[in-house]
């Protein structure tokens, strides 16, 4: 596997335009990014189903990693806190 | 427990059986040591920790024998995996000294790009040699040998030309590191993908298996509009290759009987002493529902293990899972 | 140059140092007699750490909790607290619940009656004084012989400096009342690290308890009466009443000093030097709903 193919996977999985793009012309998109016949090939016969659950699902877990806790929730539990040393 | 390579310690001759520290659980998990007999925390949590809960870990690791979990290390790639993150790590193991540390079979970024998760590499010749050498990588950074563990998928990756299975082996084989079986991970993919998980197990070397995983999930239901829903258990109505449908390894709900049942199996192939660890992230149950779970993954390996020892010539008939 | 020569603000200025260096010694050599490995604690034993945190008193009074949560006590008029109908004192598991049994199976007590019987305190200190001694957590006669011999020539140091000086200046008409303030507050300073039951090892578990608690602290509005009896424990025992919330033990208001003892005294009696303890007052916590933890694996496929 070539890190180009491996990288288009992964811009497949967190960019939503292009993964739009890809699922309309999978092969044209394919071939933008300089991929081989052959990975086109491949690609051309994703897992459509699969892969847009996926990205939503790396999608849901990039915002939990940037910050599940509010400002607000923050404020609570030190209040919280500031009264049960 | 004897010294091992590298920090870790030698793993004891018979089952032990534990579970994730989530902070939510401590005092369940602290007062229940004499049911628990691993801890397994996670490693990139820990790499953030103040100096205060780092040292809160050590005695943590004095009263629990501790297992670390990696979930960011991403060796499943033709890019080497991140020198620092391999420094935090070894610092990690070192400080800790687990039993044996572990991560999984997956990608998680490609040059710049953060995937956000675990994604299925590819499975194909060239990455397991990448692979098994991100591995070798690790392992001498790191000081010790991984375990490596199979991973749920809601996409069959691409450009694959071998099984699951098949890969997990090859990897296995040539990183020479054992395996973390997943057997959620491997019932959710064989609903998604439609594979017989027996047949899974029957790919694999029961000599490599040291250590189990145990989780449980819910079917993610795909709408044409919007973020997926999330339906019921396990047992709601539905089976495999329903269109808009993935079956997802959350680690949110309950082990299902199917994936005991994949336990008792395994007990029946695996002669060497395994970790069964209970990984559960979230809505959590009164701790007593976690301890019964337990409690019953050692009823089913036992039971595994007991069909083992009678095996003799005679032809055993497979289960339906 | 004979530095009790120096006029007043530069030997000040020297004095300081010196305290500061004096103070800082004895708490170095405090920390590396007293640190060390963790090692195993009776983690699952809440009395150990609730003994560890408040001694005889706390301990006690959260043996006096568990005993209503396990319904083997029943709260009754006034706050007063009997052992129920059927309850004999081979219920409790440990010498001091038997004792709180005992005690309370013919006539009515006050848990704060019970908390300040020296009967009951002696029960919980022979239960959990020694395995906390053996494990060094608390300070025992060696350690608190080495205190007070290194705070004792410490404070030996700083006095005889500071007499020189005083009797120097107080010979030549100088003022001296800065150094005596800042003599009695470095002496101070150094006696007061010769306090404390716990040892350095035995502060540093309670903070780790603290730590790898800390997230109990959001899931007690989760706990309910009767039916967590191990974490309700184990929080009283780590972070004291405060930290429970009504709803996990509507019966912290029988566990406030009695009304009499209240209008002497503030509440919730401290417990020996070895730290604060809180008495039953009404909940803390709550707010946050329970469970939910944010990290872990997450699950393979994610989610």
């Amino acid at each position: 596997m070539r890190p180009e193919f491996e990288a288009f996977l992964a811009r497949l999985y967190t960019d939503a335009p292009l993964r739009a793009r890809f699922l309309a012309d999978p092969r044209a998109e394919s071939a933008r990014h300089q991929l081989t016949a052959e990975e086109c090939d491949a690609l051309e016969r994703i897992d459509r189903v699969g892969l847009e659950f996926s990205a939503r699902s790396f999608a849901h877990k990039r915002a939990l990693k940037r910050g599940a806790r509010s400002w607000w929730d923050s404020l609570r539990q030190l209040r919280r806190r500031s009264r049960n040393p | 427990m004897a010294a091992g390579e590298g920090g870790v310690v030698a793993v004891e001759a018979r089952d032990r059986f534990g579970i994730t520290w989530q902070p939510a659980l401590a005092a369940g998990i602290l007062a229940n040591l004499d049911r628990i007999d691993v801890v397994e925390v996670i490693a990139e949590e820990q790499f953030a920790a103040s100096s205060r809960a780092a040292r809160a870990l050590e005695t943590l690791a004095h009263q629990v024998p501790l297992l670390v979990h990696g979930v960011a290390l991403g060796p499943a790639s033709t890019a080497p995996v991140d020198s620092r993150r391999l420094d935090k790590l070894a610092r990690l193991v070192d400080r800790v000294k687990p039993a044996f540390w572990s991560e999984h079979l997956a990608c998680v970024r490609a040059g710049d790009i953060e995937i956000g998760h675990l994604a299925a590499a590819p499975r194909t010749r060239a990455t397991i040699d990448a692979t098994a050498a991100n591995l070798a990588r690790a392992t001498s950074v790191v000081g010790s040998r991984p375990m490596v563990e199979n991973i749920a998928t809601l996409m069959e990756p691409p450009a694959s030309d071998c099984s699951e299975a098949d890969w997990v082996s090859s990897v296995v084989d040539s990183a020479d590191c054992d395996l973390l079986l997943d057997l959620h991970n491997v019932y959710a993919n064989s609903i998604n993908f439609g594979f017989d998980p027996i047949a899974y197990l029957d790919r694999l070397d029961p000599e490599r298996i040291g250590a189990i995983h145990l989780a449980g999930g819910c079917w993610m239901e795909g709408p044409p509009e919007g973020g997926p829903h999330v339906s019921g258990g396990p047992h709601a109505s539905g089976g495999p290759h329903v269109a808009e449908r993935r079956y997802l390894d959350d680690h949110l709900h309950d082990v299902p009987d199917p994936v005991y049942a994949l336990l008792s199996e395994v007990g029946a192939r695996v002669r060497r002493p395994l970790t069964v660890v209970l990984e559960r992230d979230g809505r959590f149950p009164p701790m007593r529902d976690l301890l019964w779970q337990l409690d019953r993954a050692r009823e089913a390996l036992g039971e595994g293990r007991a069909r083992l020892g009678r095996r003799g010539a005679a032809c055993e008939e497979r289960p339906q899972i | 140059m004979n530095p009790f020569d120096l006029p007043g603000p530069q030997f000040l200025a020297l004095y300081a140092m010196l305290g500061i260096l004096i103070v800082w010694a004895v708490h170095y050599l405090k920390q590396k007699a007293e640190a060390g490995e963790p090692g195993r604690l009776p983690v699952s034993d809440p009395y150990v750490i609730a003994y560890l945190r408040g001694g005889a008193e706390e301990t006690v009074r959260l043996s006096v909790a568990v005993l209503v949560d396990r319904k083997l006590l029943a709260i009754g008029a006034e706050d007063t607290v009997t052992t129920r109908e059927g309850v004999t004192p081979m219920h409790g598991s440990n010498d001091l619940e038997r004792a709180i049994l005992e005690e309370c199976r013919t006539t009515a007590k006050h848990p704060s009656d019970l908390v300040s019987s020296e009967r009951l305190q002696g029960v919980a200190r022979r239960l959990n004084e020694p395995t906390l001694l053996h494990m060094k957590l608390l300070a025992d006669t060696d350690v608190r012989a080495r205190r007070w011999r290194e705070a004792g020539l410490a404070i030996v140091v700083l006095a005889v400096v500071a007499v020189i000086k005083i009797a120097v200046g107080v010979s030549r008409n100088r003022p001296v009342s800065f150094l005596v303030v800042l003599a009695i507050a470095f002496c101070a300073v150094t006696a007061v690290l010769t306090r404390g039951a716990r040892t350095v090892r035995g502060d540093r578990i309670l903070g780790d308890l603290r730590v790898l608690f800390d997230a109990l602290r959001d899931r007690a509005t989760g706990l309910r009466p009767y039916t967590s009896t191990n974490e309700l424990a184990l929080l009283m025992a780590v972070f004291g009443f405060g930290a429970v919330p009504a709803l996990a033990f509507p019966f912290a208001r029988a566990f406030r000093p009695k009304r009499s003892e209240r209008s002497e005294s503030s509440c919730g009696g401290s417990v020996s030097s070895s730290g604060s303890s809180s008495s039953g007052s009404s909940c803390g916590g709550g707010g946050s709903s329970c469970g939910g933890g944010g990290g872990g694996c997450g699950g393979c496929g994610g989610s």
